[in-house]
């Protein structure tokens, strides 16, 4: 809440500085002219048909700027039956010039239709102030008066207005003089007034047109739709200044432009509350009703009531208009602080220029400030040219960062691409590897392990045993198991013990050795692979077969940790080789590599072997 | 079906040489098959009702013998031992296969015991042990070599991953504990004695193990078998 009233505070106080300075400050719009009279009194005539010349009208003249609301509506009003209120004045002016020049009228600011006569002679033929009223009241008027209707002072100038009975009757100060330099002045104005709607005009349609195809086809954003119709509702705002009897009926006439306003600030409104990516259901429907049941009860109201409406309906839309700029402070945390102090400064400068407006018309109407209307829906184009303008930037610069990013990724995805082929490489290079690894396999499993076994099985069925040729063939089979058995399995070295144990089996068997089986721990080789592990399970396998060969042992122990693993027998042991005679005596045939080959393989391993040998047993410990 | 006494057992015409369980052996190396022949025969309850040298041969034995058991070889000439694995595991008769191998290579004998192979037996076993495994396979019993125990625990066994398939079949804690026993080269016979279990106790265990592999042998199973092969 209390940020509500902030934002809300900010607003009023943004809004209300404005005005006082376009209400203290105003630039007094009827300067005199050089090469012009600056014509500040008339005389009111009496209505019709009394004629109106210096001798029936008012004795005393009256101040211009002069105003006749319709509540005050003295005798020198006239009403007619159709809702038509007229009013007359008399105004004296001298030729300007010599006899050859054409004096010129300027009337910078009156209300509402118009009728010029110069010495009984009707200027403006066509432009109707009875039945279908030419609504002349939002620009300038000028006319050239002909020479030879002139007299050289004192011509008469007859001023009708009229309006409709809910619309008030005002004159202003009136020029004649110089046609060269009131055109000018005229000219100038006239592109502020009526230019201005036009352009005006043809913007809203444009930018209406354009922002609804944009949200129909492209974004299907209902933002670009409210948009749309703000831009459209603006358009038929301008419509009424350009086509001043567009319609003869007054109450169409008056719902039209003060519809088109409401409806504009509502639209802006909706769009808003979507821009700054709000909801605000309720406020956008409670303010949608008012506005429309406000200005739609115009077709139908009593005629005196349709003033007060106007007025009331004006200042809703001024408390809409205030909403909007409420909403934009409100919520300005969501908003860039350019894009937001732009709108805020827009928005509130419309806000100001229309209240001002409204105060000068009905608060103040003998004042003199300046016309504020036309540059209201010029703020509001600007507001619309900058959020389009802003939204391009947004959009451009979104999109390069959009590009950059892809850009970045497209770049890591191709170096991951890069790296993923290089691990393709590699693991097609494994696959090769193991696929040759296991033909290799095969072939020596089938085709020499084969062989060896039927070997062995033949010299089972000779009668002569040639002992030293089967031990080297069952040395060779169980070499190739531990080969196979390194590739296989490589990665337990408690898995190969085992496997090793069951090749040895049959030898096992043949010399009733009984085997103690104590693998309780897996061991693990600090840094193994298949070769540091087979050359390990070669010494171990050495030392059990030599124990099973040469040590007349009864038991062997087979024991692991997880950093040892050591082999135990009950035999009477053996000699250990001499380090000067790398070559000991049981070191020969059926000894396989022998202890020196043991030393030397558990050095390449980088493992401790220890062999102690006593006439009770010995024993082998591999430790690392 | 292992219970089936042997009587049952449509009459093969070698039968009438004495009683027992039929075996067809099915490998090319003749040396081989002779000293098969002869660890097979030496067993009692036990007959050869066919030797065949290669996978031609072997199927028309194994048609006109319906042996109880077939002791095959893998790399035979003219195909691979698991086509004669597969058609016992399909027989109309009871009848169970061991393949023989030289030391046994692992992704061959997953396969034929994927097949339904019950086990391998290494063919330097020792000839008792030769009869004394093929016996044990009719009463029921599958060897296991430290090598398929290890393949087991790697496929079966607890992931480092910590991922908790329900679909899969993971191993009770003894049967973890059999296998890791088998895995290190213990006899079953030693393992009923750590575990303080009966020496039959420790077959059905690794029984079970076989079964949870066939009926793990789904997709994800195969995967981390064939990526543990890679490594």
């Amino acid at each position: 809440m209390r940020h509500g009233a902030a934002a809300l505070g900010v607003s009023l106080l943004m809004v209300s500085l404005m005005i006082a300075s376009l209400l203290l400050f105003p630039i007094r719009p009827f300067e005199p002219i050089q090469g012009a009279t600056l014509i500040e009194t008339a005389r009111l005539c009496p209505a019709p048909p009394t004629p109106c010349t210096p001798d029936t009208a008012s004795a005393r003249p009256v101040p211009l700027t002069w105003h006749v609301a319709p509540e005050g509506a003295g005798t020198w009003l006239e009403q007619d039956q159709s809702g038509i209120h007229s009013v007359r004045f008399l105004l004296l002016f001298d030729r300007v010039g010599g006899a050859n020049d054409a004096t010129a009228l300027y009337l910078p600011r009156f209300s509402d239709a118009i009728q010029i006569e110069v010495n009984d002679v009707t200027l403006t033929k066509g432009r109707d102030t009875k039945g279908n009223l030419f609504h002349l009241g939002h620009r300038p008027f000028f006319t050239t008066v002909p020479n030879p209707l002139l007299q050289p002072t004192d011509n008469q100038l007859v001023i009708t207005l009229s309006g409709y009975s809910f619309q008030s009757l005002s004159l202003s100060p009136v020029y004649a003089g110089e046609v060269s330099t009131l055109d000018l002045t005229f000219q100038i104005q006239m592109i502020f007034r009526a230019g201005m709607a036009r352009v005006n005009f043809a913007l809203g349609v444009l930018a209406g047109t354009a922002f609804l195809l944009f949200g129909l086809t492209q974004r299907r954003d209902p933002a670009f739709l409210w948009l749309a119709a703000a831009s459209l509702a603006g358009a038929a705002l301008c419509y009424y200044w350009i086509y001043p009897n567009f319609t003869a009926n007054p109450r169409k006439w008056v719902t039209l432009w003060t519809m088109a306003a409401a409806l504009q600030v509502w639209f802006t409104l909706n769009f808003i509350v979507g821009y700054v990516g709000a909801r605000l259901v309720g406020l956008r429907l409670a303010s949608g009703c008012l506005v429309l049941a406000g200005t739609g009860c115009m077709l139908w109201i009593t005629e005196t009531l349709i003033r007060p409406a106007m007025m009331l309906t004006q200042l809703s839309i001024l408390a809409l208009s205030l909403s909007i700029l409420f909403v934009l402070v409100f919520y300005r945390a969501r908003l860039r602080l350019v894009n937001f102090a732009v709108l805020f400064a827009l928005y509130s400068m419309a806000i100001a220029l229309s209240v001002t407006e409204w105060v000068a018309h009905y608060l103040l109407p003998d004042s003199e400030p300046v016309v504020t209307s036309p540059f209201i829906p010029v703020v509001v184009v600007c507001s619309l040219l900058w959020i389009i303008f802003y939204q391009l930037a947004q959009s451009l610069s979104q999109y390069e960062d959009l590009t950059r990013s892809l850009q970045t990724t497209i770049d890591e995805r191709t170096a991951e691409l890069h790296q993923s082929y290089d691990r393709l490489a590699v693991q097609t290079q494994q696959q090769t590897i193991d696929d040759e690894r296991q033909r290799i396999l095969l072939d020596l499993h089938d085709g020499i392990g084969g062989q060896l076994v039927n070997a062995l099985a033949y010299m089972a069925t000779q009668p002569d045993q040639d002992v030293v040729l089967q031990t080297a063939l069952e040395d060779a089979l169980r070499d190739m198991g531990l080969i196979i058995d390194s590739l296989e399995a490589g990665d337990s070295i408690a898995t190969q013990l085992g496997l090793l144990r069951g090749r040895l089996e049959s030898l096992l068997q043949k010399h009733t050795i009984e085997l103690v089986w104590q693998i309780t721990d897996d061991p693990q080789l600090p840094d193994g692979g298949p070769s540091q592990n087979l050359a390990l399970l070669r010494i171990v396998q050495e030392a059990i077969t030599n124990a099973i060969k040469h040590a007349d042992a009864r038991s062997i122990t087979v024991r692991t940790t997880a950093r040892s693993i050591s082999v135990v027998d009950d035999g009477h042991g053996f000699t250990l080789p001499d380090p000067d005679q790398p070559t000991g005596p049981n070191t020969g045939s059926g000894s396989g590599i022998g202890l020196a080959g043991m030393q030397r393989r558990a050095e390449t391993v980088g493992v401790d072997l220890e062999i102690a040998s006593t006439a009770s047993g010995s024993s082998v410990t591999l430790s690392w | 079906m292992s219970q089936t006494p042997p009587a049952q057992h449509p009459p093969a015409p070698s039968a009438e040489e004495g009683a027992g369980h039929s075996v067809l052996i099915v490998e090319d190396k003749a040396h081989t098959a002779g000293r098969l022949r002869l660890a097979v025969e030496a067993c009692a309850g036990l007959f050869v009702c066919g030797v065949a040298h290669d996978l031609a041969s072997a199927w028309t034995l194994f048609q006109t013998q319906r042996p109880r058991l077939v002791l095959t070889d893998l790399g035979l000439p003219d195909g691979s031992g698991v086509e004669i694995i597969l058609a016992a595991t399909q027989a109309e008769w009871p009848c169970d296969s061991l393949v023989v191998s030289v030391f046994g290579d692992r992704n061959r004998a997953m396969q034929a015991i994927r097949a339904g192979a019950k086990g391998y037996l290494l063919k330097s076993d020792p000839v008792e042990e030769i009869g004394q495994q093929i016996l044990a396979v009719i009463q029921g019993g599958s060897p296991m070599s430290p090598k398929i125990a290890r393949y087991l625990l790697n496929v079966l066994g607890p992931s480092f991953d910590g991922d908790t398939d329900p679909e899969r079949q993971s191993l009770t804690e003894r049967e973890l504990e059999v296998l890791n026993l088998v895995a290190r080269g213990y006899k079953r016979r030693e393992i009923s004695e750590i575990l303080n279990i009966s020496v039959g106790t420790v077959g059905i265990h690794i029984n079970n193990t076989y079964q949870k592999l066939e009926v793990g042998s789904n997709i994800e199973a195969v995967m981390r078998a064939s990526k543990i092969g890679l490594i």
